[in-house]
């Protein structure tokens, strides 16, 4: 009995001395893991950053979750979104992985919509009309049997439309912003969660304050993290009040669009890739009015016009992945969950998902390390 | 729901009188600023009888009821016959004007019902009504009119056949399982896209309509057909919806009582109709969205005259919806009304002869649309005026060779 004694008050000693000892300092913030929470630090407060804090904070309670963003709907890229569950297609994202991820956001807003909690999340089913002037081939599109009730449309249905041949019809899923954000925003700090207030020009800033860093900045990774592959592609969309409106209508070039929301209507758009132009543009306002109005006449009564702008984080494939950065002696674990393009709304939770799966993985490997460093 | 004094706005039946007196085609004893232009007898002009030749000249339509029925026929008549009938005048009798008739508290979604007895006449007027509807919702005129397409569910317990208006309205199909998830307790299903027509906008929009058309209106409850005939009235057109029986005594007419809230719930964009065989139509909760609130119902009460709110109606109509719709919980209800629908087993949609005194005059009557009035409105509409039209031969017929037009 003294001989075991004597060993453990002999390993705490090893361990105050492995602690304090100067070249041995980096392992404080690893040995820090062990007795306190994981902390991790979402970057960005878009619709990527908040899902991925919420779902990080659900599926591991034993961490921390700080938000750390400069811009807070409704200044954020997802606030100009229509927020409308219709995939966009990346090109170097495998198939069956998009689908997945829609799947899952699907499911998961799905059961919302279908509790008390959808009005103040901002989620609403809504029907309507996908429309090609050129008739398309009899390719189905990857989603087709995720939305509801998916199906090509009627001829009678078509006359709707005099300018097109051809078109599909189903029922989807809307997010509308601020309002899901803020339900985000609030339900992670109902699980303890904090959403700090700063901008973050390197994310070494952070090393002393957190574990694991999880990066949501969207088109804000060019600056950050220097990622050259990721682009803006310039939408600019007009909020209107139309409330008798309550179907969608896509034109299938997916550069004209009419997306009833609980509040207005977004009409759009446009993309134009490679612009950071921020400013909304009054001819290209009109243009998007004039070619909604054709496609919905009755927009002609539309009230209250407002215009915004946005760029699309885009991306050949969303980066999703962790990758370990390394200063000398510094070692920081980073989850990257940006690039969603066209189709964050589509993929959010899906990407939320796998996001947090990484940050276990990243906190599977520190603790690992950590009592690799205690013997 | 307040009844009230006679407020109609702009078509009062003064200045109703007043605008009536700018029409060339008005008798001369109007000038005496009677309730009525026609209650100088020596003006009147009658179908027959020892007086002389008929005239084809001045043509006085009554039209009793302004709700959807007795304004979309008024409509039609004079749409289709001023040309022909040059001094066609048309009037409107009602105690009620929008937004206090029946029509008005209606939801305004175009579904007959599910089962059409038989009566394939209906079903060719339901459609002649979606068609025409159809045709407006590209006009300009759309929104004013009340008028958008509307998709949504149809919610059975059982497999039930489809109904005899599948082929009507867009896009009909049956549930997926998947769509049925949303629906817990619901095994069966359709899905369409149908029409909302909102009685609030399209009767204001057709009586628009009528008095750049010259039409005059009315307040005035009409006690009998006696009435306007003695006034010089030539056709009567019989719209008086649930209170027909009140001018002419129809066993087969009934309120059927509905009630309905009208809640601001913005994020529900279709209409979702449940169906319980043994309760019937109407008597299982509904919710339609409509251009600003969203209509929960699902009360069909047959013979109850109460137009007064039920509270204990209200909590049977906001507890299945809300069941039916667990976000309608947060809901907020903003309005609440009570309508008599009138049902019948069959619209009641034919002329009838009327004898007063010695002189006699033709009634059409167009009543009797229980729960889907707006759905088969113009189809009533388009009969009623081509039995005006027969009327009007038969008129032709009666004059003697020479004419003095």
């Amino acid at each position: 009995m003294f001989w075991t004694i004597g060993w453990q008050s002999s390993t705490r000693n090893t361990i105050q001395y492995l602690r304090n000892h100067p070249a041995l300092k980096f392992h404080q913030n690893w040995c820090g893991l062990s007795m306190s929470k994981p902390r991790i630090a979402v970057i960005g407060a878009g619709l990527i950053g908040l899902s991925a804090a919420v779902c990080i904070s659900e599926t591991i309670p034993t961490c921390s979750v700080t938000i750390i963003s400069d811009e807070f709907t409704p200044n954020t890229t997802s606030d100009v979104a229509a927020g409308m569950l219709i995939p966009h297609t990346y090109p170097g994202t495998p198939i069956y992985q998009q689908k997945q991820w829609f799947k899952e956001t699907f499911d998961y807003l799905f059961a919302i919509n279908n509790s008390s909690e959808a009005p103040s999340a901002g989620i609403s089913l809504v029907s309507g009309w996908q429309i090609f002037k050129t008739s398309s081939s009899a390719e189905l599109p990857f989603w087709s049997d995720i939305v509801l009730g998916f199906r090509a449309m009627t001829e009678m249905e078509l006359k709707k439309f005099p300018q097109y041949r051809f078109g599909q019809a189903f029922t989807t899923l809307k997010c509308d912003c601020p309002s899901y954000l803020l339900w985000l925003e609030k339900r992670l700090k109902g699980n303890g969660g904090e959403v700090h207030a700063k901008r973050i020009a390197n994310l070494w800033d952070l090393q002393n304050n957190y574990d694991i860093v999880v990066n949501c900045t969207g088109i804000g990774s060019r600056q950050l993290i220097g990622d050259l592959k990721i682009y803006p592609v310039r939408g600019q969309v007009l909020k209107v009040h139309a409330p008798w409106l309550n179907h969608f209508i896509r034109d299938g070039d997916g550069l004209s669009y009419i997306y009833p929301g609980i509040h207005n209507v977004t009409l759009g758009g446009t993309r134009e890739k490679g612009s950071w132009n921020l400013s909304p543009d009054p001819n290209i306002s009109k243009d998007i009015f004039d070619k909604c109005c054709a496609l919905e006449p009755s927009l002609q009564k539309a009230q209250d016009i407002k215009v915004r702008v946005g760029l699309r984080p885009s991306r050949l494939a969303v980066r999703l992945q962790k990758e370990i950065l390394v200063q000398g002696e510094k070692k920081l674990p980073v989850v990257h969950n940006y690039g969603h393009g066209s189709g964050g709304f589509s993929m959010h939770w899906g990407t939320a998902k796998e996001a947090a799966r990484l940050v276990g993985e990243c906190i599977a490997t520190l603790q690992d390390s950590l009592s690799k460093a205690k013997l | 729901m307040a009844r009230g004094p006679s407020r109609l706005g702009a078509w009062h039946w003064r200045s109703a009188l007043s605008i009536g007196m700018q029409a060339s085609s008005l008798p001369a004893c109007a000038a005496l600023g009677t309730q009525s232009p026609y209650s100088c007898k020596s003006q009147r002009s009658s179908m027959d009888g020892p007086a002389g030749a008929v005239s084809l000249a001045a043509m006085r339509v009554a039209v009793i009821g302004a709700g959807v029925i007795g304004l979309s026929t008024a409509l039609c008549i004079h749409d289709q016959y001023h040309a022909i009938v040059p001094a066609l005048e048309i009037e409107v009798y009602a105690d009620r004007y929008t937004p206090h008739t029946t029509s008005d508290g209606a939801a305004g979604l175009w579904q007959p019902y599910l089962d059409d007895k038989g009566n394939i006449q209906e079903t060719l007027w339901n459609k002649e009504t979606f068609d025409y509807l159809l045709g407006h919702l590209r006009s300009p005129e759309a929104e004013e009119m009340g008028l958008f397409p509307m998709s949504g569910y149809n919610l059975f317990t059982q497999p039930v056949p489809d109904p005899s208006w599948k082929n009507i309205v867009l896009g009909f199909r049956k549930l997926t399982p998947k769509e049925l998830e949303l629906f817990p307790g619901y095994s069966y299903g359709w899905f369409n896209t149908a029409l909302m027509l909102e009685g609030k906008s399209y009767l204001p929009w057709l009586t628009k309509r009528l008095q750049q058309r010259g039409v005059k209106f009315f307040q005035k409850k009409i006690r009998s057909f006696g009435e306007l005939l003695a006034e010089g009235a030539d056709i009567i057109i019989n719209c008086t919806g649930v209170r027909a029986g009140e001018l002419q005594p129809d066993p087969e007419l009934q309120p059927g009582r509905g009630q309905i809230i009208k809640v601001l719930a913005p994020w529900v964009k279709h209409f979702i109709i449940t169906h319980d065989t043994e309760s019937g139509i109407y008597n299982s909760p509904y919710v339609i969205p409509g251009s600003k609130l969203v209509t929960l119902g699902g009360i069909f009460q047959l013979g109850n005259w109460n137009e007064e709110n039920s509270p204990r109606d209200h909590k049977t109509i906001w507890e299945r919806c809300c069941q039916l719709l667990p976000s309608l919980q947060k809901a907020k209800a903003v309005d609440e009304w009570s309508g008599l629908r009138p049902v019948r087993h069959r619209v009641r949609l034919e002329r009838e002869t009327i004898h007063h005194g010695l002189s006699k005059s033709e009634v059409i009557h167009n009543y009797g649309h229980g729960g889907f009035g707006l759905t088969i409105h113009w189809g009533c509409a388009m009969a009623t005026a081509r039995l005006f039209g027969s009327i009007l031969q038969e008129k032709k017929l009666a004059r003697p060779p020479q004419s003095h037009l």
